[in-house]
């Protein structure tokens, strides 16, 4: 029966060519789209769930807390003695290790490049799990004179020969041997390496691992199975009972408090300062699944309309097989198997769409997603039964309902009668999938408005031409002047600040308490940055009212307050100089600028000269003439080399790290586009489909018409008007529900456009031009052939 | 002789707008095994209606109808479905092949609803094609043979299930004149065989190939 039933669809198929395409073309479409979104969401959930204690690991995260205000930054890394006594004190550890990543130059003979270190020690192996190729793993990281190098880096340095037990030169001091040889990095792990070696190796290890007041490495813990690690967060507090003092009396303006943090959140639930890279986040998972579903539903509905467009023609060959003795079952799995057999040719087409195309979508996201027959059979097969539900689902309503009809009159192929004006099924399904598709455009448009508009946002600072160098070293300050005069010795360098933060990401906030006309003592947040004062010039930060900061007043040093107009406006006053804050007095208020994501309102921030004391970690910022950093870049590099005695200088450009910071927001805006595109495609798709089926069923009524002698017009108005009734019915559904989820969407956004009339007018007008395009072309062919022919339908 | 349809004071009323519309009117009508029936009359004298009565497509409203001895008018749906797919075939003006299907295929159909074994499936189709002298066409599709050709393919399907009555309407409608008598041979043939037919027909001259005429006038039969 199965064989029988499969032939009558294949062959049915090939006979119906553009009802197949149409078909099998949306349904590829949308289940490459859908495959694509599983691909991304599958890689992002992922991340290191490929070590197997993933569940048990915790990393050790910083909570550097103002003594004054509590107020709190969140970093990644934390003193080494920490780690050294983690252990020890709690038995519930049962191994700890410590990661720390840093560029260095590596090779053998003439050929240098920078690669990427990961600095740890040998219990990173008994807690990740890292591949061993060949050689020694544990071992390797005992001692400070081995190395371990991915397989592409040993490739790198010695090409087909065997690396092992060869030395490769370390930043053009240390000669290392290689010990072994690892897989590389996962890509979807939230630390990437292109070698690794000994934290004996990493910058100051010796100087840092007795500190108590240096952090430089991120500490990552293996709980005993069953411990619940907030218990031990709890008692962690022994420590800070200990470090609050201590920290004070070394002249610290904060103390470090320990929390955990599970491991496996770390890439979508983690955006702390010093990340090893930008992470990822859970709402982008959500809402590209929810995208993916939506373009699924948008196939199958179309599948739907298409097939029930089709009774008439189909009803005959039920009635048929009725007569020949087929019972409601037989013709239910007729039909069902029908749809299954199109939706599992699309989905084959999709695959090796996806195959094809995978590259491109790499390229695009920057992910390395990979799709695999043998190890994801698991993943293909679930997207085989996604593909087997949709023709179910999609197939079913269909089946039932040719199932149900009357024998005799299908057989005499007068199924629809017309019924007075009454909505079907037909009718609703199409006004559904134009909801969605209009619901879509409108949203695409909003959010490539909006994306447009944070783009073009003055962000009230200059991100252009300027270089900076983050640096972590005690000690520096002592020689800034000098730092900032050899510096500017390059006739591109106007300006140098050495300030703690970057305008374009300022975290660090508390509560302040003291402000004039605070009689109730009440506390207020502010965002906060230690500057010098060149800073606000360097980064063209405007000033409303007062003046900056200056070295001719004495008192700016020590007790001198810059706020932004938020904060003024949230202090309730009118003017600000000369008031009293904090722990002194406002000397100006500069204009608003964005000191974090477009997406948020800008905060109360207070910007005040830095401590020398609270500078052993913050930015070197350079201001150039040009736009071409090569040349500078290179004498900064020299020129703090000889300075500072370090060997790892890291100089970037304000913009690109701009950039990288918001590239995910911005991307998501553009797949949206593209994904919005598609449906709307499909969409049209199905509405081309839904018009030819309704012209052939109406051929003989256009025939009677012709001969009664109705124009060519006229017949094109009356084949349009039933469509043009279902859209105008879909926008006005959608455009209130569109409205009012982009609203919503839009207040994650402090800033943001308005949704004005004309984004819905546009909507309607795009819609209804595609809409009546497609019916025009299909109907005026009917209307210029020969009613006669119409009419012989027999 | 035994009794294969027996149909008593039989209407079939339908409502239509507000009136009610008798399409059969108290029919009475006794068919026996190797009967050849005609049925004539005029367009809208519920030939056609009385045939699909008959094949248990449409149903009585009034009256009693036994086929076989069995009470059709008080069976429920299924157990009716059964009873035809057993022993009825049929015959339609417009072929009613399935286009997709070729002519072998077309003619295993019933076969397979009735769940019989595909070896014998395969003896008794090939048996109809040998019957029928069509066995060169087999691999072909509808579209590729003549009318009366697909006729022919027509009748092989409705007889490969061996059933006891043949309802055929308006058999040779869509054929010309020696098609037509080529068919009606083949019927007289059955009906020679031992096959009961019945068939609604507008020509004298087919309804010359039956054993009986019943007339039928805005759906009662007129006594001759």
């Amino acid at each position: 029966m199965f064989k029988h039933y499969f032939k009558i669809s294949i062959r049915s198929l090939i006979k119906n060519k553009t009802y197949s395409l149409i078909n099998v073309f949306g349904l590829t479409v949308a289940m490459v789209c859908f495959i694509f979104i599983a691909l991304y969401v599958k890689f992002e959930l992922s991340y290191d769930k490929h070590h197997h204690n993933i569940d048990n690991i915790y990393r050790v995260l910083n909570n550097e807390t103002e003594f004054e205000s509590e107020a709190k930054d969140v970093y990644i890394a934390s003193p080494m003695p920490l780690f050294n006594r983690l252990q020890k004190d709690f038995p519930e550890v049962e191994e700890i290790t410590t990661m720390a990543t840093k560029e260095a130059t590596l090779g053998s003979n003439e050929e240098l490049f920078l690669a990427n270190g990961l600095f740890s020690d040998e219990n990173l192996f008994d807690i990740f799990d890292i591949e061993l190729i060949s050689g020694q793993d544990k071992k390797a990281l005992k001692d400070q004179s081995s190395i371990l190098l991915t397989q592409t880096t040993a490739k790198r340095i010695f090409g087909k020969e065997v690396a092992i037990g060869k030395t490769v030169s370390f930043n053009n001091k240390n000669a290392l041997i290689v010990k072994g040889i690892i897989a590389d990095a996962p890509k979807n792990q939230h630390f990437k390496y292109d070698f690794i070696a000994s934290r004996n190796l990493y910058p100051n290890y010796e100087r840092d691992v007795n500190d108590w007041f240096s952090c430089e490495q991120a500490g990552y813990i293996l709980l005993k199975e069953g411990q619940d690690y907030k218990a031990l967060e709890d008692k962690m507090i022994k420590y800070e009972k200990v470090l609050k003092p201590a920290y004070k009396n070394a002249g610290f303006s904060f103390f470090p408090k320990f929390t955990l943090q599970p491991a496996k959140d770390i890439h979508l639930y983690s955006n702390l300062d010093d990340e090893f890279e930008i992470n990822s986040n859970i709402n982008y998972i959500y809402f590209f699944s929810f995208i993916g579903f939506i373009i699924l539903l948008l196939a199958a509905i179309n599948y739907v309309n298409l097939a029930i467009s089709r009774y008439t023609e189909k009803s005959k060959e039920v009635g048929i097989h009725k007569v020949l003795g087929a019972k409601k079952g037989n013709l239910i799995f007729k039909y069902v198997n029908e749809s299954i057999i199109l939706t599992v040719l699309s989905f084959f087409v999709a695959i090796l769409l996806v195959v094809a195309l995978l590259p491109l979508f790499n390229q695009f996201l920057g992910k390395e997603i990979v799709l695999n027959f043998i190890d994801d059979a698991w993943f293909l097969m679930l997207m085989f039964l996604t593909a087997l539900l949709i023709g179910v689902i999609s197939g079913i309503y269909p089946a039932f309902f040719l199932a149900k009809i009357n024998l005799v009159k299908s057989l005499k192929g007068n199924v629809w009668q017309f019924k007075g004006r009454q909505f079907s099924l037909k009718d609703v399904l199409v006004i559904g999938q134009f909801i969605v598709a209009i619901g879509l455009i409108i949203s695409s448009f909003v959010v490539y408005k909006q994306h447009n508009f944070l783009t073009k946002k003055e962000l009230g600072y200059t991100k252009q031409n300027i270089l900076y160098m983050p640096y972590k070293q005690k000690g520096l300050m002592a020689k800034k002047d000098l730092i900032r005069n050899e510096l500017l010795k390059h006739p591109n360098i106007t300006q140098v600040s050495i300030s703690s933060q970057l305008p374009i990401n300022i975290t660090s906030n508390g509560p302040v308490e003291n402000w004039e006309g605070n009689y109730q003592k009440k506390s207020m947040n502010f965002y906060r940055s230690y500057v010098d004062y060149d800073f606000i010039d360097l980064v063209d930060i405007e000033m409303v009212q007062g003046r900056s900061f200056s070295k001719n007043y004495a008192t700016d040093f020590k007790d001198a307050y810059l706020i932004n107009e938020a904060a003024m406006k949230k202090l309730g006053w009118k003017t600000a100089v000369g008031k009293e804050f904090f722990r002194g007095n406002v000397i100006g208020v500069v204009k608003d600028f964005h000191f974090q994501s477009l997406s948020s309102e800008i905060q109360p921030l207070f910007m005040t000269i830095r401590k020398d004391e609270d500078t052993y970690k913050g930015n070197i910022i350079v201001k150039t003439n040009e736009s071409d950093f090569t040349n500078t870049k290179l004498f900064v590099e020299k020129t703090m080399k000889s300075i500072v005695s370090s060997e790892y200088i890291e100089v970037n450009s304000l913009e690109d790290t701009y950039n990288y910071f918001y590239e995910a927001e911005s991307k998501l805006g553009y797949v949206f586009n593209i994904f919005a595109f598609i449906a709307i495609f499909i969409a049209g798709m199905g509405l081309f489909g839904l018009v030819s089926f309704h012209i052939v069923k109406r051929t003989k009524e256009i025939g009677i018409r012709k001969i009664l002698g109705s124009t060519s017009i006229h017949i094109l108005w009356i084949l349009s008007k039933e469509f043009i009734k279902l859209i105008a019915i879909a926008l006005l559904i959608a455009i209130p529900i569109a409205y009012y989820s982009m609203s919503n969407w839009l207040q994650n956004y402090a800033y943001r456009i308005e949704i004005n009339i004309a984004i819905f007018l546009l909507v309607g007008a795009i819609v209804l031009v595609i809409s009546l395009l497609t019916i025009l072309i299909k109907a005026y062919k009917v209307t210029i052939s020969n009613p006669v022919n119409a009419l012989r339908t027999e | 002789m035994s009794t294969l349809v027996n149909i008593q004071q039989a209407s079939r009323t339908i409502k239509s707008g507000g009136n009610s519309i008798n399409l059969l009117d108290s029919i009475d009508l006794k068919v026996n095994e190797g009967d050849f029936i005609s049925l004539m009359g005029p367009s809208g004298s519920g030939k056609s209606t009385l045939l699909n009565c008959i094949g248990m497509l449409d149903n009585f409203t009034e009256g009693n109808y036994t086929f076989l001895d069995e009470p059709v008018h008080k069976m429920k749906e299924k157990n009716r479905v059964k009873l035809y797919q057993e022993y009825i075939g049929f015959v339609f003006q417009a072929y009613h092949l399935i286009d997709e299907l070729t002519v072998e295929e077309n003619i295993e159909t019933p076969l397979l609803y009735k769940n019989v074994k595909s070896k014998e499936r395969k003896a008794l189709v090939a048996d109809m094609l040998d019957r029928f002298n069509i066995v060169g066409k087999k691999k072909l599709f509808p579209e590729q043979l003549s009318g009366g050709q697909q006729q022919l393919v027509g009748i092989a399907r409705a007889l490969v299930a061996t059933p006891k009555l043949i309802l055929a309407d308006e058999p040779t409608g869509n054929l010309n004149s020696k098609q037509s008598q080529e068919i009606m041979e083949l019927f007289a043939k059955l009906n020679n065989e031992g096959v009961t037919i019945i068939q609604a027909t507008h020509s004298e001259e087919n309804a010359s190939y039956g054993s009986r005429i019943v007339n039928l006038l805005d759906g009662s039969i007129v006594k001759s």
